[in-house]
Parts: C-alpha cells; structure tokens; sequence
C-alpha cells in the first residue's frame, strides 16, 4: 500500500472516531443541542480529505501517519469545545478550515524545495522577532489575564508568539547548520549568538510574565543548539543561565512569584490564586479509569458559568481527562508521543543538516509545547498560559501547528522521495 | 535506517527523542497519579469543601382581624453583612454602617479587624432604602440577604394580644408564639456544591419551603383600638396602675376586643420589659369583688334554695367565724329580696345565700361556672387563678369567697361566665382565632352552666344593677337595655390582710340585656380617683358599649 493510500485509510478511521465522539455528545447533551452537531463530523471529514488530497498531490512520499494524528487531535479538540460551547465551536471550526488552506498553501508553494527558505534565515529571524514584540507595542497588543502575549487590529485578534516559534526553529536550522562547526569548538566569543538568545528569552520572560513562552523558546534553542553541535556543555551551560535568570525575574516579578508559590502549594489559598489548578485536579481526577463519557463531565455550575477558567483553552485536558478518563487520557498522551516519535524519524531520515535540524526543531518545539502545558496543567511545573497543540480553542494555535505539520511532512516528503527512488 | 552523512549525527536526534520519552512518561505517571490513584480523596475533597446546605427559608403567615386589616405581616428587609477577610476599606464600612445603618462606627470597624471571621452583621433586617444606600457606595466585602421581617401595621393596637416574633421570625410571645406552629411554615433547604466563589455549581437535594398560613382573629381592630384608646383616657383620669377590656360574644365565645392599658408599640415588643407586654386578661388574676355575686346567687337559684323574690332580714353586719362581714354603706336591719342583694350588691345578704349553699355546694358551683382552671383560651400562658379547693378553706371563707375576696380569677374566665349567664346558660370557651387558612372558621367548645330559667332570671336580676338604686347606674348606655355588675374589690397586702387604699374597681356587663350580643368587662387596678367600681369602671364599659353597639349596628331595644 502507498504511503497516500496509507494516509488515506488512517484518515477513514479518525473520521469514524470523530463521528463516534459527536454522536456521543450528541446522545448525551440531546435535550441542549441540534443533530446539527453530527454535521460537524461530516464537515471535519471532508476538510481533512482535502487536505490529503493536496497532500497527494505535493507530498507523495511524506509519512502517513502524520496528518491523521493531527486531524484525530484537532477532532478530539473540535470535539471538546463543542461539548463545553457550541458557538466557541463552530469559531474554531473556521479556523481549521482557515489552516488547511494555509497548510495546503505551504506544501504548493515549497513541494519542489523548502529547502530554499535556508537563505531567507535571517528574515526569518527578524520576523520571529518582531512578531514577539508586536504585543509590547502600544495600541495594538493587549493584556489577557495578565499575560502580554495578544495582539489586536481591529476585530481581528491573535497570538504573534505562535507564530514566532516557528519563524525561530527556521531561523535557527538555518543557522545553525551554517555556524555549527564554528560554535561547536567552544570559543569564548562565539557565546556570543547564545548569550544573545538568552537575553532574547528573559526580555520575552519579563514582557510576558509567563514562565512557559520562555521556557519554550529557549528550550528550543537549547535543543536545536545541543542536536547541531553536540556540546552538552552549551546545553549545561544555557540552562543554568536560564535558571539563573528566571531566579532573577522570580525574585522582582510578583505574577511570576505567585505562578510559582500556587505551583508548590495550591491550598494554601484554595478559594484564589490557587483555585484553578485545584479544581482541575479535580475535574481530572473525577473521571477516574474510565471518565464520565464525552458530553457527561460536569464543567458548569447551575447558573451555566463555567467551573474552572480557561478551561476551553489552557485547560482542556482536564475537561478531556474527565470524560474519557485515565484510559482516554493516556491514549491522547500516546497520540502526541506517536507524533513526536514520527516528526523525530523524519528528522533521523533527512540525508542535510537544515532538514535535520527543521524536523528536529519543529518537532522538538510541539513535544516542548505539550509537555509544558500538561506539565503546568498535571502540576509538574509551574502552569503557563500555552496552548496545548491541535486540540485547544484558538486560531493563531491552530495556524501554526499546520504550518508546522506542514513543515514536518515538506522534510518527510524529500526524505521519503530519497529513500523510495 | 538512511545513514547521515555526517552533518548531524542521529545519535543527538535519539538522545533528544529519549529526554522527550521521559517528560512525556512523567507526564502519563502524574495522569495516573491524579486518576488512579488520588481519585477517590481528591473527589471527597472536592464535594466536601463545597457543599453546603443553605435553609430556604419559609415567610411567616400574616395575622388579620375578623374584618381583613393586617395586624401583623412579613415585610420585605435587607440584612447586610461584612466578610471581614475581603473587606479592603474597613473605614469606609465603618462610615457606611454609621451613617446609613445607625451603628457606632468604632464597634463595626472592632468587628472588621477580626479576621479570623468570614461573616458579621452590619446590620439585621434593615430598611431596604437603607441597605440600597449602603450598596451603592460599592464597598467591596459587604454583602446584602433579603429577608422578611415582621411588622405589626397598626402600631399598638392589639400589641398585647399579638406579641412579637424574633429576629428569626420565630413566635416568641403572645399569638406570634401560641400559632407558631401554623404561622411558621417549614423551611425548606437546599443541598449545593458552590465553586470558591459562592456561586452554585449544582443541586444535590432540595426540599421546597411550604410557606405559613394566614391567621385571622376574632378580634375587630375598630374594637380593639376604641378599646385601647378609651382604657388610655380612663388610666390618666384616674390614675390608675393599668386597666383591661374584654368585649365577647357571648353567643360565638369570639372576643371582639382585649385590651390591656398602658399600650406600646407592637413593633417594639422585643425592646420592652416582659411586665409592660403581659396580656393581663389572660395570665393575671385579680380579686373579683362583688362582681363574683352573681355566681353566689345563680348557684343559690339552680339549687332552687331560692328564688329571686325570697326576702332574707338582713342586719348591717354579720359574724362569720372571728370575721366581720358589713355591707359597704352603714344601713339599718331590713329585708331584702335576692334580686335586691344583687343590685344593692349586699355583702351580708351575699354571704347569708353563700352559708346556706355551704361550702361543698358553693365550691362546686365556683369550680363550675370555670374558675380555678383555664378556660382554655388560645393564647399562651393562660393562668387558671386560685381557688381553694372546699377542704381546704377556713371557718370564715364562707364569709368572704361569696362576695369574691380570697379568690383569684382572670377577666376572660369572669367574662366567659357572664357570657355564659347572658347566652341562655350556655358557656363557650373563649377564643381569639376565628380562622386558620382558608380553614373552617373556628367554633368554641360548649357546656351549660345554668338552665335558661335561671340564666334568664340572672339577666333580670342584673338589669336592676343599672336601674335606679343599683351600684352601676353609670353604666347605663341611651336606648340600650344593661345587666351588670359592679365590683370594688381591696387588694391583698403584703402583711396578709387587704389594703386600705389599694382596689381593683371593674364592672361587668350585658348588652343589650334582651337579647345579649355583648359582653363587656372593665377592671381598673389601683384607680386614685375614685375606687368604686360603679364610678370608675360603670362609665367605661358604658363608653365601650356605646361605640360597639352603633359599630355593630345592634337595633336598641329600649326607648
């Protein structure tokens, strides 16, 4: 079987869970909502069979199961959100709509070779930069919930930093696999584009006041740093600094005080500042082994107001993990674990250091992503404001994990080219 | 597997994949953590913090006239309240609170230091233009309960019968306590599990609150307060300690007014001493006097030992064991027939009609006509007065007992045996429920006392009271036929004798004496003016008996 037709049959099934989880919803929720919800998974499914029709197309060799990981998750996501709020929905629904387009847009445009964007890196690296600054600017970034990481024109609202990452990890592919010799032999001076991104990082830290968007960058770094010139030291090192650093701002930042403190001890102030992990535990924790059944959890009080805050977005895992329970909820971690380990085989299969790198970074970014939200969410680390890839509510999250899907696929298509001629 | 070609070794790639395998394994290890094995605790926990059970509370019944006029209903309060913990400006609360809640500033900003509380009172049940005050200052930590509270519209009148209900709204005294049961309702109450910010995530249990029933009297509020206000007038002209009224049916046993001077305002119950708020008519007693002679004589006529013309010769004064009995004017021997005893009230012709019943018969009788035990009146904290059981009287109670000294009686149980006197005989207990609900209406227990001969021969017998040469000729009332009785009684003294100075004056009456439709008793305790009954007491119940007649539109049946 091809790998297209592969792709193809994954996809049969995803819709066949899609539509499963709908119905569930449906079944459960009936005297709430329409048979109008059982569309969605009609609607899901033939989006995601344009997209493999594109991707017939553009990347005939690129790994099968790829895209049907990411339209399970987006699907589960999809499926999440309409139980929580139809109407948040049918908005995330455009939005997925809206990247495909933008993902089919990616692999027409770089199908013959992506390999070219190498010699706009530093474009790249400006962009990223810019992007990250956007909501700094007065007039169009905003303040949500105490995070500076929005930015509005008009109606039209989104999240640079999304973005950002991704113009980073092209950046730095690209660069690096230019400087690595140089940076690998471990001169003084060339700490230089490393000190450089550290600071780029606690600027985003002190912006921001969120722990997790810096953490993400400059783990990135590390990671693509470490895999192109195989210094742990520079690794070692970069992590102290960072921890350093991130004491520093802890100790005059008092959101950045509060994170932590509720991360240690969210009972010491139960009723507040720690109130929405604790209830997370909860939601998570009362679904149990087997969860309550999608459309079954309870989120809402009486009045209709939602129990835990942001639980559409930065929390959605617990609403999951408390309908479908431990069983469900491990299979999602298995989900992303199966997408990173497949985004890392791309990137062992890459014959060129850039492909290497993109794959590895790109990858290594949507691991790092997931790990810090469910991390923040599961109390491992302090919680962070991020979303959680594919599956939360929120379009510029939506668009870049395409985007970076697309990128993934673009390196496992040459690969697989290689390899299958 | 594709060989690199030694750009970038796959070596670092796994390495990097392996780190990931770990984060993502502690990630699955805490997943189950949290729903294998902390799910039980952390899901008691959960429910645990935040359920609460919140009572519904049920609103109070109100409390009507016989006519429809609201004496005592739930009226619409805020309470307001301070979380001490959240309150961030405790001077501005304590501002809000004085000048809008008349509380001491200095007090509530005492309160509002101690943390350790979540929740103090600014102020119970206050005026809801007030607490709306209050809210728009937008003071953070102050919060706002609506709840009923209990009003009494008219003011004082009945306030002695009503009694008072508490912050709570739980019957303390008088009608509020005695239909407690019926007014109160049951609560009903509401299991939830509210998030930390005190909204309602979900219902577990809920009883709905049944609501309590209206109550309407038999009292007539027109009455009632001509009633108060003609006691008021009578207590400053005399100078008296206090005075009661009770006007009853004697036909239904509904009293139509029971009024207890000096008055206060119902709604001020609480703040009062329990001695001002007491309903004398029902839990105090007091020495009839010659009042208590109609029950000698009735006994006397139904043991058929006389009949109201049997002529007795009576001396001035007469010897009863170491006692001696006169009348209350100096007169010559002369005979007298029993109707005249009872209109010229003679102690000694009294007495002489009591030693021939003797004691036994005569203790029977007084037992009989109701005395010495609760008449059974639906008000709380009835008194049955004292009565010595005949064994235990003295060789010389035969000589005070028939004229009503060394007896104690409430004025409802003297009432309800001239009612009985006036209803052909038959006595009904008295009561002041007329109606409970949308229930029956209310009906007094029944018993005959005296034949209708004999009650119709007491009538008579009365009436002379009122006439020319009888103690009570003030009571006369215009176009209106009245039997009565006047009583001047001496009040015991602390040494044990009877006092000099001190009296109790009252009288009662029927009216209109052919066909009874009234009863009407008036006592007067300690008047300085005048002590007689017939002086103080008669034009009362005359004044009382004029408005009810013309209020009732009772057709005269004298010229």
């Amino acid at each position: 079987m091809s790998a297209r037709n592969r792709e193809l049959a994954n996809l049969l099934a995803v819709g066949v869970l899609t539509g499963l989880g709908f119905a569930s919803v449906y079944i459960a929720r009936q005297s709430e909502i329409s048979t109008g919800s059982l569309s969605y998974a009609g609607f899901f499914f033939g989006l995601y069979l344009v997209a493999h029709a594109v991707c017939r197309f553009t990347i005939p060799y690129a790994d099968p199961y790829l895209l049907p990981m990411a339209a399970l998750l987006t699907g589960i996501g999809l499926t999440a959100i309409y139980r929580l709020d139809p109407e948040d929905a049918f908005r995330q629904g455009r939005w997925i709509a809206i990247s495909v387009v933008f993902f089919a847009a990616i692999l027409l445009l770089l199908r013959r070779d992506y390999r070219r964007l190498e010699s706009y890196k530093y474009l790249f690296g400006l962009g990223a930069l810019v992007l990250l600054a956007l909501p700094a600017l007065p007039g169009i970034g905003e303040t949500v919930n105490g995070a500076r990481l929005w930015v509005r024109v008009g109606a039209f609202q989104f999240q640079p930093g999304e973005l950002a990452k991704l113009m980073l990890i092209v950046f730095l592919a690209g660069y690096l696999r230019e400087k690595r010799e140089v940076l690998a032999q471990g001169r003084l001076k060339d700490f230089g584009p490393l000190l450089l991104i550290w600071g780029g990082a606690m600027l985003v830290l002190v912006q921001t006041n969120d722990l997790g968007s810096a953490l993400l960058y400059f783990g990135i770094f590390l990671g693509m740093l470490y895999v192109a010139t195989g210094r742990l030291a520079f690794v070692i090192a970069g992590l102290a600094l960072f921890l350093g650093g991130s004491y520093a701002v802890y100790t005059f930042v008092p959101r950045v005080q509060d994170r932590v403190s509720i991360w240690l001890d969210p009972w010491k102030d139960a009723q507040g500042a720690g109130y929405q992990i604790i209830q997370s535990s909860y939601s998570i924790a009362s679904g149990g082994f087997g969860g309550t059944g999608f459309g079954r959890g309870t989120f809402t009080g009486t009045g209709g107001d939602q129990v835990i805050p942001f639980l559409n977005t930065d929390f959605i895992y617990s609403a999951i993990a408390q309908e479908v329970g431990l069983v469900g909820a491990s299979a999602l971690l298995l989900v992303y674990m199966l997408f990173v380990v497949r985004g890392f085989r791309t990137a062992l299969l890459a014959d060129d250091g850039f492909s290497k790198l993109l794959a590895a970074g790109l990858t290594f970014g949507f691991a790092l992503q997931t790990f810090i939200i469910l991390g923040g969410i599961l109390r491992l680390i302090p919680l962070t404001g991020i979303t959680l890839p594919f599956v939360s509510y929120g379009g510029s999250s939506v668009l870049a994990n395409f985007a970076l899907l697309g990128g993934i696929l673009l390196v496992s298509n040459r690969a697989g080219a290689r390899g299958g001629a | 597997m594709t060989r690199a070609r030694g750009s970038v070794p796959n070596r670092r790639i796994r390495l990097l994949l392996a780190v990931l395998v770990l984060m993502f394994a502690l990630a699955f290890g805490r997943t189950v953590w949290l729903q294998g094995i902390r799910a039980e605790p952390l899901a008691r926990l959960a429910e645990s913090q935040h359920r609460q059970t919140v009572a519904l509370p049920a609103s109070r019944g109100a409390i009507y006239d016989r006519t429809g006029v609201q004496l005592a209903i739930g009226e619409r309060a805020t309470s307001v309240y301070a979380d001490p913990r959240q309150v961030r400006n405790p001077r501005a609360v304590a501002i809000a609170a004085g000048q809008l809640l008349g509380r001491d500033p200095d007090d509530v900003l005492e309160e509002l230091a101690d943390r350790r509380r979540s929740f103090v009172f600014l102020r119970r049940k206050a005026d809801p233009a007030a607490a709306d005050a209050v809210r728009r200052r937008g003071l953070v930590g102050v919060g706002f309960l609506d709840e009923e509270r209990r009003a009494y519209p008219q003011g004082s009148i009945a306030a002695h019968v009503l009694g008072y209900a508490g912050l709570d709204n739980d019957g303390l005294a008088g009608l509020e306590k005695q239909l407690d049961p019926v007014l109160a309702g049951v609560p009903g109450s509401e299991t939830i599990v509210k998030d930390p910010f005190g909204r309602a995530v979900k219902v577990i249990r809920s009883t709905p609150e049944q609501n309590g029933r209206d109550v309407h009297l038999t009292l007539d509020q027109n009455l009632q307060a001509n009633a108060e206000l003609v006691l008021a007038k009578v207590l400053r002209e005399s100078r008296a300690k206090s005075a009661t009224a009770v006007v009853l049916d004697p036909r239904s046993g509904e009293l139509l007014a029971l009024a207890v001077a000096p008055t206060f305002d119902a709604n001020r119950f609480g703040e009062l001493a329990a001695q001002r708020t007491r309903n004398l008519t029902v839990t105090d007693t007091y020495e009839p006097g010659s009042t208590f002679k109609l029950i000698t004589v009735g006994a006397v006529l139904s043991e058929g030992l006389a009949t109201p013309a049997t002529a007795y010769t009576l001396p001035y004064e007469i010897q009863v064991a170491d006692r001696k009995i006169h009348d209350s004017h100096p007169r010559d021997t002369e005979r007298m027939t029993v109707a005249e005893i009872l209109s010229r009230s003679s102690n000694v012709g009294t007495v002489t009609l009591g030693q021939e019943l003797g004691k036994r018969r005569l203790a029977r009788w007084i037992e009989h006509f109701g005395f010495g035990r609760p008449t059974g009146i639906d008000f709380p904290g009835e008194t049955r007065g004292i009565v010595l059981p005949a064994e235990r009287w003295s060789d010389s109670s035969i000589g005070n007992i028939p004229i009503g000294q060394g007896i104690a009686v409430t004025p409802v149980q003297m009432a309800a045996a001239y009612a009985a006197v006036a209803n052909r005989g038959v006595w009904v207990r008295p009561h002041l429920v007329r109606r409970i609900g949308r229930g029956p209406r209310v009906r007094g227990a029944r018993k005959r006392l005296v034949s209708r001969d004999v009650a119709a021969k007491l009538v008579e017998m009365l009436r002379g009271v009122v006439d020319e040469g009888g103690t009570g000729t003030a009571a006369a009332v215009p176009g209106y036929t009245v039997a009565g009785k006047t009583g001047t009684a001496s009040k015991p003294d602390e040494r044990g004798g009877y006092s000099t100075s001190r009296y109790v004056a009252s009288f009662v009456g029927v009216v209109p004496a052919s066909d009874p439709r009234l009863v009407i008793l008036v006592t007067i305790d300690e008047p300085r003016s005048a002590i007689w009954g017939g002086v103080v007491a008669a034009p009362v119940f005359a004044d009382l008996a004029r408005f009810a007649l013309q209020y009732l539109e009772v057709p005269p049946d004298a010229r």
